[in-house]
């Protein structure tokens, strides 16, 4: 296996934006899953087991720090990368505490989003072979 | 009489407060000690005389017509008065003026002063200072209104480029409905920005205008409709009357802004996500209901809620000044804002006066 045939979860909730990554995405893999809202997306997790999630962090339902607290507490490694609408260096301190793969402002730089995506995958799927 | 004039005198001198006395034909009989200093002169200097002997026409004018009403109507009268002597700085004044009758049965003016300067000019810091805090509440919410439109701009035209560098051929389908979704995008941040525009305009901030109540509420949503937008929740307006109020439109749009953005708070992840404006008229006051699909606020928390740094939001999302700001606006232009406890969901209810014209003569 490897990051062309990875799942992509992406959690966004205005749904514009959400089909602008799915398409800049599907650069990595095909298999794009697509949730919009936290709530929705810790379903999505447990049933497709994603290898990497995108999401927005500001969200209804549940936010992103909340999502990634019912992964954890689930003991579920899934790498999480962050997009956010309202960057503050409290945000990214906060990612970065909570051992977030990666963190992106608005607008993104997809560039950058792909090679990411491509990284946590790559690792993750490293890590689950050993 | 025990006591003489000199004695009275005396005291009166020991007040700090100006306080003067003017006969019937606005000539001054007496100042005390601090009306002297307010003056820059000596008693001998000013007794006798009247305010057209020391300032401007136009201010003598003013200060001969509040006395001669005073006189007329028998009735004190409190008033707000600039003031300003030679070369210093103006001042303002407030002053009371008391009818009153001498010994000899004479009808006499008391004035007693109030320099109100430094307090007015602590106001007018206050109110910028609430204006910079409700910017700053309001500058988070709106950096993730205007990046969202930009990520989906920036996003579109990647895409484009992105397969232009694929080789995939774009028919002009494709580039027609990428070009309208940025122009769409473009036109949605500019109407943002023309809110924010409103909010910053600094001379809107000392003047009440007379305007319509649906106006200012409309140029409210223009800023928080893409936010409902994204939250999902439905706003709806209903402008029962739609008088002409005299007011300082942009602290009304904050306080509304205010509320609205607490709405929002509360709402987004309810099942039913709702607010509604209703304006009407009632009696001399237009009341202004903002009513969202919360289901009350408890009583714990609205007894403090218009406390200023009271909040129950994480630091991150609200400073607690919101509520406290609110109230002190609406209740400098004389009105009231109250939640109504009694309504099945969560109501706030602002009352502010209608505009009068002044009576003609």
């Amino acid at each position: 296996m490897g990051t062309s045939d990875a799942k992509i979860l992406i959690v966004e909730d205005e749904v514009m934006v959400r089909n602008i990554l799915a398409e800049v995405l599907l650069d990595v893999s095909p298999n794009i899953l697509q949730a919009s809202d936290g709530k929705a997306a810790v379903e999505m997790i447990v049933q497709n087991t994603p290898d990497v999630i995108v999401m927005d962090y500001n969200m209804p339902e549940l936010d992103g720090l909340e999502v990634l607290k019912v992964l954890q507490s689930q003991n579920n490694q899934t790498p999480v990368i962050w997009v956010t609408g309202r960057g503050t260096p409290e945000l990214y301190r906060k990612a970065w505490s909570n051992a977030v793969f990666d963190y992106f402002e608005k607008p993104v730089d997809h560039d950058l989003l792909i090679r990411s995506v491509e990284n946590a995958i790559d690792q993750y799927q490293r890590a689950c072979r050993i | 009489m025990k006591y003489d004039r000199d004695f009275f005198g005396l005291v009166l001198d020991l007040v700090p407060d100006p306080v003067f006395v003017k006969d019937e034909q606005h000539r001054w009989i007496y100042g005390n000690q601090a009306f002297s200093k307010l003056l820059e002169l000596d008693p001998k200097d000013y007794l006798g005389k009247t305010d057209y002997d020391f300032f401007s026409k136009a201010n003598s004018d003013h200060y001969w017509r509040v006395d001669d009403e005073v006189f007329l109507t028998q009735k004190p009268i409190e008033i707000e008065e600039k003031f300003k002597i030679s070369n210093s700085t103006e001042r303002t004044l407030l002053t009371h003026k008391m009818p009153c009758y001498d010994l000899q049965n004479r009808k006499i003016l008391i004035g007693v002063i109030k320099d109100i300067t430094e307090k007015k000019r602590l106001q007018s810091a206050f109110h910028e200072v609430t204006r910079l805090a409700s910017l700053g509440e309001m500058a988070a919410g709106i950096a993730h209104e205007i990046n969202n439109p930009l990520e989906i701009i920036r996003g579109t035209s990647s895409l484009l480029r992105r397969r232009l560098q694929k080789g995939i051929v774009l028919t002009s389908q494709d580039l027609l409905q990428s070009f309208s979704t940025i122009e769409d995008t473009i036109d949605r941040i500019a109407l943002i920005i023309k809110g924010l525009n409103f909010f910053s305009k600094r001379q809107s901030m000392e003047f009440k205008t007379r305007i319509k109540i649906a106006d200012i509420i409309n140029d409210t949503l223009s800023v928080s409709r893409e936010r409902f937008k994204n939250l999902g929740i439905h706003c709806t307006t209903k402008f029962l009357d739609d008088p002409e109020l005299e007011c300082i439109p942009v602290q009304i749009s904050q306080v509304l802004l205010n509320l609205l953005n607490n709405s929002c708070d509360a709402i987004r992840n309810m099942e039913q996500r709702w607010i509604r404006l209703e304006t009407r008229a009632q009696d001399a006051y237009l009341c202004i209901s903002i009513t969202d699909s919360g289901t009350g606020i408890p009583q714990s928390i609205s007894d403090r809620m218009m406390e200023p740094f009271f909040t129950t939001k994480a630091v991150s999302e609200g400073t607690g000044l919101g509520l406290s700001i609110s109230k002190g606006i609406i209740e400098s232009h004389s009105g009231k804002i109250v939640l109504n406890s009694q309504y099945e969901n969560t109501q706030f209810l602002i009352y502010l006066p209608l505009y009068r014209p002044p009576q003609g003569n």
